[in-house]
């Protein structure tokens, strides 16, 4: 194989024990190599993970292990990246059992994610295998929230147009691409609590919308539905837009409701036109 | 009467919600669009349409040709005749959008705005004419811009990827 030592880096949500990002770096015949070879996002229901590599055969093999628990063969190993990317694509509404997709082993790990701190690390020799594999947790969301803090924060200074990209833009979604689910999390907890500028709020959504990240998929979809009910009308109009560019109809349902409840009469037209948006999509 | 369209962020604009502005005096002008009115040397960009909607769909598919991003596009729609009340003279000049032909044609200024001018047009606009912004969202904005793209009045080599990747072309 030539791959003597993986570590993998998993980015962990405690409070929601969702796992958001994961990261391996190998050690090969030609020195050690890193790679971001997928995602993965759990929750009770909802599996999601796509790879961004699937050139590297160590890389792949460390997903197979990982996920199927058994040792490389080029079947196994498609099947694993076919799956991860298919359910990447539907990760909004996928009701997989996470059962179905990892091995008992795979899954104590991850209960076990929840009740250790941030600089938790664990090796774990794969014997029978003759690997030894790394598995530490990364970010959390309180180590990451100052950041996004200051993200918000600078954002506030800059004027923003439709469609272009600003230095807030390229921060967030930079973050999010860097920290996954736990990004989406705190940006939620800021915009959802009101404790962020609306107008910053209401770009952040936009975006958040827009960009194209499959891991968070399911969790950015999930932030503007509830954006929907904001107080503020900026938020509701940037999370609009922001599914209007998600494109994704399970949305429908959410719009319907918030059109129902929205007092403010051109916000409700707006999110009517999302909602025809999305239905002509899911035509 | 002539039409002009000007591209706007849809919540500057009136009607506000009334929760969010219950400080602002009965019939004054909010200031948040005037954010919307940036003018150099003392123009403000503008685009006359004749044919309302083919024109407006024309426009708008290329002053979104050239964003970083397909995003909605909100803008408004007014009278000639508002110009011509208010004194204010209107000059043909290049536009800097993704079609060419209109970039010639269709594009003017607002010129020798002074500041007390651009705020009677916005009073004009918002509150007397009550003009109400209009948006175009991501499946349209597609639409728009392929229907643009296949009469050749933009080029995709010319977009961004944030564009071109987004369109089925």
């Amino acid at each position: 194989m030539g791959a003597q030592k993986i570590e993998v880096d998993y980015g962990m949500d405690i409070r929601s024990n969702a796992c958001t990002k994961v990261s391996a770096s190998f050690l090969s015949s030609k020195g050690v190599t890193e790679r971001s070879f997928g995602g993965v996002a759990t929750s009770n229901t909802v599996v999601s993970g796509y790879e961004e590599v699937l050139g590297e055969i160590p890389v792949k093999f460390a997903c197979n292990q990982l996920f199927r628990g058994q040792k490389f063969s080029g079947g196994e190993v498609e099947y694993a990246a076919n799956h991860f990317r298919k359910n990447a694509e539907q990760a909004v509404g996928l009701d997989t059992n996470i059962t179905d997709v990892f091995t008992p082993e795979f899954r104590q790990w991850l209960g076990n994610f929840s009740r250790y701190s941030d600089d938790w690390c664990l090796t774990l020799p794969m014997s029978s295998l003759g690997e030894d594999i790394t598995v530490r947790q990364t970010k959390s969301p309180q180590t990451i929230r100052p950041m996004i803090e200051r993200i918000f924060a600078a954002g506030s200074a800059e004027v923003f147009e439709d469609g272009m990209e600003s230095e807030f833009s390229r921060a967030l979604t930079s973050a999010i691409k860097e920290h996954g689910n736990i990004a989406i999390k705190v940006i939620g907890d800021l915009i959802l609590s009101e404790k962020v500028d609306p107008e910053v709020a209401s770009e952040a959504l936009r975006w958040i919308g827009d960009m194209e990240h499959p891991t968070t998929y399911a969790g950015r979809s999930e932030l503007l539905q509830r954006s929907l009910f904001c107080k503020s009308s900026w938020v509701r109009d940037g999370a609009s837009i922001g599914l209007a560019c998600l494109g994704n109809p399970g949305a429908i349902p959410h719009l319907k409701e918030a059109i129902g409840r929205e007092p403010y009469e051109l916000l409700r037209r707006n999110m009517e036109l999302t909602r025809q948006d999305l239905l002509e999509r899911d035509r | 009467m002539g039409l002009f369209l000007r591209t706007v962020r849809l919540n500057k604009w009136h009607p506000y919600p009334p929760e969010e502005c219950n400080w602002l005096p009965k019939g004054e002008l909010h200031a948040d669009p005037l954010a919307d009115l940036a003018t150099t040397r003392g123009a403000l960009s503008i685009w006359r349409i004749e044919d309302g909607e083919t024109d407006e769909r024309r426009v708008i598919a290329a002053l979104a040709s050239r964003r970083d991003s397909l995003q909605s596009i909100d803008y408004i729609v007014f009278g000639s005749d508002i110009l011509k009340r208010l004194n204010i003279q209107v000059e043909r000049s290049e536009g800097q959008s993704a079609d060419n032909e209109i970039n010639k044609s269709w594009h003017c200024d607002m010129i020798q705005l002074s500041a007390w001018k651009l705020v009677e047009f916005a009073e004009t606009v918002v509150i007397h004419e009550n003009v109400i912004p209009k948006r175009i969202t991501k499946g349209r904005l597609k639409e728009f811009i392929q229907d643009a793209v296949s009469a050749k009045q933009v080029d995709p080599g010319e977009m961004k990827t944030g564009i071109r990747d987004k369109l089925d072309i």
